[in-house]
């Protein structure tokens, strides 16, 4: 049995969940009704655990993390007026809190908990282009290279990091992550293009 | 050189690999029943106290809260060092001030006391709590003026005891 891979979002379609579904669960969990917030869990769960785990590198943290999202969420419901989707909302809540949670680990020693490299990435076009050329790669394993990558983003400030986490790998938009990060869109596209740069240089002989 | 672009395209397909990395497996199915179990428990995200806090680290950590106890406690020894020394400066031990008065009172004589007045009747008041550096030093106030009474010697002692005055009789 395949395991699904961490979800990523690849359009502002699929980025915003049809809001009459997501309204209509909000408005019976906020009655009290936990089978219809166990279905908006179930709807966001791998998104939220995605950036989580992405910004944290390590799969405990985001457990937890995600687990103190969607409780925080269900209690602060009440509050929750529908001024902007669902899924920003809890990405929002996700997000605060992954940012609070790494300024506290910041002067705590931190070490990698990174989860498996699925089957499918072998198929992964991307990642076989990457591998058939001659590249400093091809001498590392999928899991060297892994770890590679997230030590060179976890050089990244959090703000930078989380904006490469919620474009380049969770495929969200400029516009979306802007809401989610209580920020304008200029700020989103000169933190990513920051970001980039400094990966590039922190990769470089990978990327050659 | 590779033109900017085709290194952003590289480094986007590399960040790739990240989209492949997996949780264990099940754990997207037991992730909802653990929040809807905390959540029927009634359980609460909250923002921990620093004093919850600081005793669940004594609790992980005893070492850590070992020092810090033993941090505590040399504190409040410090401070009651402090304390005390504090108090005795204040109040200079008792013999300094009788010694001061003792070798210049034994035998107090008021040979010329600074502005004394023969027919009055003096008193040794209590010597003025003085700092350390300051010597005691007695002062002497009148009590009460005996002019029209026979001057009677008193003791020169600097003891305070019944100041003895003859009265004349009512008769």
């Amino acid at each position: 049995m395949g395991v699904p891979a961490v979800a990523t979002v690849s359009s502002p379609e699929v980025a915003t969940p049809s809001l009459p579904e997501d309204a209509a669960l909000v408005l019976r969990s906020q009655g009290g009704d936990l089978a219809a917030f166990d279905l908006l869990i179930r709807r966001h769960q791998e998104r939220v655990y995605a950036t989580v785990y992405h910004m944290t590198a390590n799969h405990e943290d985001a457990a937890d993390l995600t687990q103190e999202t969607f409780i925080k969420a269900y209690n602060a419901l009440p509050g929750f007026k529908g001024d902007s989707g669902f899924f920003t909302w809890i990405y929002r809540i996700a997000v605060n809190r992954t940012l609070n949670f790494l300024k506290q680990r910041r002067n705590r020693t931190h070490h990698l908990s990174l989860n498996d490299i699925d089957f499918n990435a072998e198929n992964d076009p991307d990642l076989v282009a990457l591998s058939s050329e001659k590249t400093p790669q091809r001498d590392l394993n999928l899991t060297e290279l892994q770890e590679k990558l997230n030590n060179a983003l976890l050089k990244l400030s959090e703000s930078h990091r989380m904006v490469v986490v919620l474009h380049d790998i969770q495929g969200i938009p400029h516009e979306e992550i802007a809401r989610i990060m209580d920020c304008n869109t200029g700020t989103v596209r000169s933190r990513l293009f920051y970001a980039r740069q400094q990966l590039q240089g922190l990769l470089s002989d990978y990327l050659k | 050189m590779q033109p900017p672009d085709d290194a952003e395209q590289r480094l986007l397909r590399l960040l790739a690999l990240k989209r492949h990395e997996v949780p264990p497996p099940g754990f997207f199915d037991q992730l909802p029943v653990r929040i809807l179990v905390n959540l029927r428990a009634g359980s609460e995200i909250e923002d921990i106290p620093w004093w919850t806090r600081a005793w669940r680290m004594v609790i992980q950590e005893p070492m850590i809260g070992l020092s810090y106890a033993a941090l505590g406690v040399g504190a409040v020894l410090f401070g009651v060092s402090v304390l005390e020394t504090a108090i005795d400066v204040q109040s200079p031990p008792v013999g300094l001030s009788q010694g001061i008065l003792s070798s210049s009172t034994t035998d107090l004589i008021f040979a010329d006391p600074q502005g004394a007045t023969p027919g009055v009747i003096y008193r040794v008041a209590e010597p003025t709590p003085s700092t350390w550096f300051q010597p005691t030093t007695a002062s002497f106030a009148p009590v009460a003026s005996a002019a029209s009474t026979p001057y009677t010697p008193f003791s020169r002692s600097n003891t305070l005891g019944p100041i003895p005055v003859s009265y004349p009789s009512s008769r």
